[in-house]
């Protein structure tokens, strides 16, 4: 088990060199200067000469690429070309807001759309299965944002409620930061929920198919044992896949739920440098999620074998 | 006088029997269509007895034995007749509630599939499904339920069974599994064992092994069985008595003996020819011409077999024939018995 | 084919997604007859005005025309939409062909490439690459078409995978039928059912992404009418005027959710192991 574990951790070590080459080399090749673009046009000659030595611009690319990777390694992320801050620092408490936001989300997503799903698929072609598909085929075609949008027009509306500003940290004060966080999760858990339903839904649908349900009728179990030890147990494992993935979707919509909710979260610190030219922090922020979301998708898979006696860890 | 008597139980059908079913129908019932794919069935298991169902794809023979552990898919159901299952007391289990067949499942009646491939449940061990039957229907403490485990898997022919226990369905052969499937049939020591066809996805080698030994289990543990096959040897092989169904109804019914020998229905004989062809290597196979008419068609064909009966009359194409008796315990349902001196083969 | 739209007529949800994206596609190549005003025309004494006969879905805060936006804007989710599941599915079907084809080192690289890509969040992608090529309405499809390439090499390759397994290839290949042919007359054909399922979902989510772009600022620019725009701005005045929202939001909505039913339907329809 720990072999197949550090095997899979090996494994991701080309797809990491592989991302990091990616964003490095994406981010260089925007055309124009990055330092004009920072200074502004009217920037003198020795200025600009001065601000692409400092973040090493006036060497060859691929040394550049040396240099930050060396940094990445040691944990130096570089510095912010706006700021002049530190990144990593900024990236790591950052992290923890939309990781949190992240696993609020899904928690929320999980505890509606999995019970729903599994009654719609036991309950099939019922009137309960029929308002299940409706409403997660709506919750699937409903845009984060757009739920956002609405949900923030609704209770100002209707209960002249609006969202808190600000930002406080679970550790600080956690009702307050609970208070905070409810709204943006519950619109991320809910837009998730949908897709989640339907997936979990036909997951269901096809374990209850298969031939050793009957043989565990007939071997005279009640529904329940049919279907909480043996369906639900097998379905666990396509409906981890998607939970898998949907973690990605729930990383990105961070990016604009945090952006509607003011959240200073990563997603907001990416888009923050993406709107400023801010390349380091840019790259940094982009590396770290993937790398993030790449470790998850890891513990999916380890759990996986976990569930699936039928995988080995050869 | 014993003669009569024992017609008049036989008659009650409660003492003799384990299993009886009378005028069963299966219908189809969806939003597009509505029709019955198996029809005014009737079916006699005497205690200890190993009864056979022979048919085609599409005969309504896995459907029949379905119905009797009441697992019938969604869209089908029993629409008329009754079953009834004599153990200590008579079940009409068309009616039971779930709860009640739930106790019966596994229980008294037990059932094995045709797939042992994907009949277990990949994620759970052979300890797990096996002394999970026990589970449901017994009191006994997880020493006495391992225990008798071990027995049973001893008695299906696994030796190692410790070691099986700790093993996933993945982890054995076709031939293991169904070993495991019919340890886990008989666990319960039930009054009748249904086997769709139980062997047809092992290897030839295999097959006879698994025939013989649920023969010998089914005479240690004082069950009947209900075969249900295509393959007229597995007939031959296991079973006393046998009902020939074709397009959901049943053509011909007798003792095992006299279908072989004196085959009533042109159906049977067809099916006889069939496989006597296979050994034969003068003559090419033969095969019944013509294809099994669909559920659909069924209505307003008169006998179902007139498309493909070599002495299809007239009447035939238009009037169902009713069940003929031929000889002692032997019934057939075809016009040309209305007749004389009809010669046979 | 013929007997494959009776089917999906016969299928009613199906149907009226079709029938939806349909009245999407009439809207968008009709947008000049069916829109009373130009999308940019600003009436200055009219900004903010809710629905009235003059203005059937109200005014935004410059007085243009919220109705003539949002037909508008049904052309720009379908360009979108069009155009960068074309880029996305074009080279998907070049890499996942030429991967499952040759396999070998062909196939690895492409696929630890196809990796990396996975490796990001699809919004995060989009953002990176049009961060890098500039915002603008062609840059947010090249950059849609290359989130959604990983996914269409990945299906098509293990389509082509699966049909190779099949005798006739092999003998096809045996008589020594050229590459090129075999994968023009052989494969492509049989791939085709979970490929125009998987576009039909990847047009969904192509719109939906343009939209979230837009609505970041990082997509389509304003003044151009697409809906991601026209709710981003809006939500500064929506609790005056929430018309201004209601719409471009339903648009979105009901459009997703045409491509969705059909693509829902279709793969009931073309899903063999789904079939019953």
């Amino acid at each position: 088990m720990y072999a197949y574990i550090l095997r899979r951790l090996l494994m991701l070590i080309p797809v990491l060199f592989g991302v990091s080459v990616v964003i490095f080399f994406t981010l260089r090749i925007i055309p124009g200067d990055v330092a004009a673009t920072i200074l502004g046009t009217d920037a003198t000659p020795e200025a600009l000469a001065q601000l692409r030595k400092d973040f090493g611009l006036d060497l060859p690319i691929y040394e550049q690429y040396l240099q930050w990777m060396g940094g990445v390694m040691t944990g130096d992320f570089g510095e912010s070309m706006r700021t002049g801050k530190e990144i990593l620092p900024d990236i790591s408490s950052r992290f923890a807001i939309t990781f949190e936001l992240t696993m609020l989300s899904a928690f929320i997503s999980w505890i509606i759309a999995i019970p729903l799903g599994i009654i719609a698929g036991i309950k099939r072609n019922s009137k309960t299965d029929f308002g299940v598909r409706v409403v997660s085929l709506l919750g699937v075609s409903i845009p984060n944002f757009a739920l956002a949008t609405v949900l923030i027009l609704v209770l100002a509306l209707f209960f002249s409620y609006s969202p808190p500003v600000g930002y406080v940290g679970f550790f600080e004060d956690p009702i307050t930061n609970l208070q905070i966080l409810f709204l943006p999760a519950l619109v991320l858990g809910t837009s998730m929920a949908g897709a989640v339903t339907r997936m979990t839904r036909s997951s269901i649908l096809e374990i209850l198919r298969l031939d050793f349900i009957r043989t565990i009728r007939a071997k005279g179990a009640k529904e329940r044992v049919v279907i909480f030890q043996h369906a639900l147990r097998n379905a666990m494992i396509p409906i981890l896949t998607i939970i898998g993935m949907q973690i990605g979707v729930l990383l990105g919509g961070t990016v604009i739920i945090e952006q509607i909710f003011s959240l200073p979260g990563l997603g907001q610190l990416v888009l923050t440098g993406i709107n400023q030219r801010d390349f380091t922090v840019v790259q940094g922020s982009v590396l770290f999620i993937a790398f993030v979301f790449v470790m998850i998708n890891l513990i999916v898979d380890i759990l996986y074998s976990y569930l699936d006696p039928r995988i080995t860890y050869k | 006088m014993a003669k009569n008597l024992t017609a008049i139980l036989k008659g009650r059908g409660t003492l003799n029997t384990v299993l009886d079913i009378k005028n069963l129908s299966i219908e189809v019932n969806t939003k597009k269509s509505k029709y019955n794919v198996v029809e005014g069935v009737n079916l006699s298991i005497g205690k200890k007895m190993k009864y056979g169902i022979v048919g085609e794809s599409g005969s309504g023979k896995s459907l029949t034995s379905l119905a009797i552990m009441n697992l019938l898919p969604d869209v089908l159901k029993v629409s008329k007749g009754s079953i009834t299952l004599n153990t200590e007391k008579s079940k009409e289990l068309t009616k039971l509630s779930k709860r009640e067949m739930q106790k019966i499942r596994g229980n008294e009646i037990s059932m094995i599939f045709q797939e042992p491939m994907t009949a277990l449940d990949p994620l759970y061990t052979i300890e797990h499904q096996l002394l999970e039957v026990l589970k449901f229907h017994t009191n006994y403490s997880k020493k006495e339920m391992r225990e008798l485990g071990l027995d049973m898997l001893n008695k299906v022919g696994i030796s190692r069974g410790k070691e099986i226990f700790k093993s996933y369905p993945h982890q054995l052969s076709g031939g293991m599994r169904q070993r495991v499937i019919i340890a886990m049939a008989l666990i319960c020591q039930p009054k009748l064992l249904i086997a769709d066809e139980p062997t047809t996805a092992l290897d030839v080698t295999i097959q006879a092994q698994i025939l013989d030994l649920m023969n010998d289990l089914s005479e240690t543990h004082d069950t009947s069985i209900l075969m249900i096959t295509h393959d007229l040897g597995v007939i031959l092989e296991t079973c006393e008595r046998v009902a020939v169904l074709y397009a959901g109804q049943v053509m011909e019914e007798t003792t095992v003996e006299q279908l072989f020998t004196n085959p009533s229905h042109p159906y049977t004989q067809g099916l006889l020819k069939s496989i006597r062809s296979l050994g034969d290597h003068k003559n090419t196979l033969y095969s019944i011409p013509g294809n099994v008419p669909t559920p659909a068609q069924y209505e307003n064909m008169g006998c179902r077999f007139s498309s493909r009966c070599p002495h299809a009359m007239e009447i035939c194409k238009s009037k169902e024939p009713s069940m003929y008796t031929v000889e002692k315990d032997h019934t057939s349902k075809c016009w040309l018995h209305e007749e004389e001196g009809v010669a046979y083969g | 084919m013929k007997e494959f739209f009776q089917r999906l007529v016969s299928d009613k949800v199906g149907l009226i997604g079709f029938i939806g994206i349909l009245l999407v596609i009439i809207v968008a190549v009709l947008a000049p007859v069916i829109a009373p005003y130009s999308p940019d025309r600003m009436f200055t004494e009219h900004t903010l005005e809710g629905p009235s006969s003059q203005f059937l879905f109200g005014t935004d805060e410059l007085g243009r025309d919220i109705f003539s936006r949002t037909v508008y804007g049904a052309q720009v989710s379908l360009q979108v939409g069009l155009i960068a599941v074309g880029i996305g599915a074009t080279a998907g079907l070049i890499f996942g062909l030429i991967s499952g084809y040759f396999q070998g080192k062909v196939d690895q690289v492409i696929m630890r490439v196809m990796d990396v890509f996975f490796a990001f969040p699809d919004i995060l992608l989009a953002l990176t690459i049009v961060a890098v090529l500039g915002p603008s309405l062609t840059n947010t499809m090249i950059a849609i078409g290359i989130v959604f390439t990983p996914v269409f090499t990945r299906l098509v390759r293990s389509a082509v995978m699966s049909v190779k397994e099949n005798e006739y290839l092999t003998s096809a290949v045996a008589i020594g039928v050229q590459p090129v042919k075999i994968i023009t007359r052989h494969i492509t054909p049989n791939i085709m059912a979970p490929f125009i399922v998987q576009i039909t979902l990847a047009l969904s989510g192509a719109i939906l992404t343009e939209a979230a772009l837009s609505f970041l600022g990082l997509g389509v620019q304003p003044p151009d009418p697409s809906w991601g725009v026209m709710l981003n701005a809006s939500r500064t005045y929506m609790e005056f005027a929430p018309w201004t929202i209601l719409f471009p939001v339903s648009a979105i909505v009901l459009t997703i959710l045409c491509f969705n039913l059909l693509g829902d339907s279709l793969r009931d329809l073309l899903d063999p192991k789904l079939k019953q």
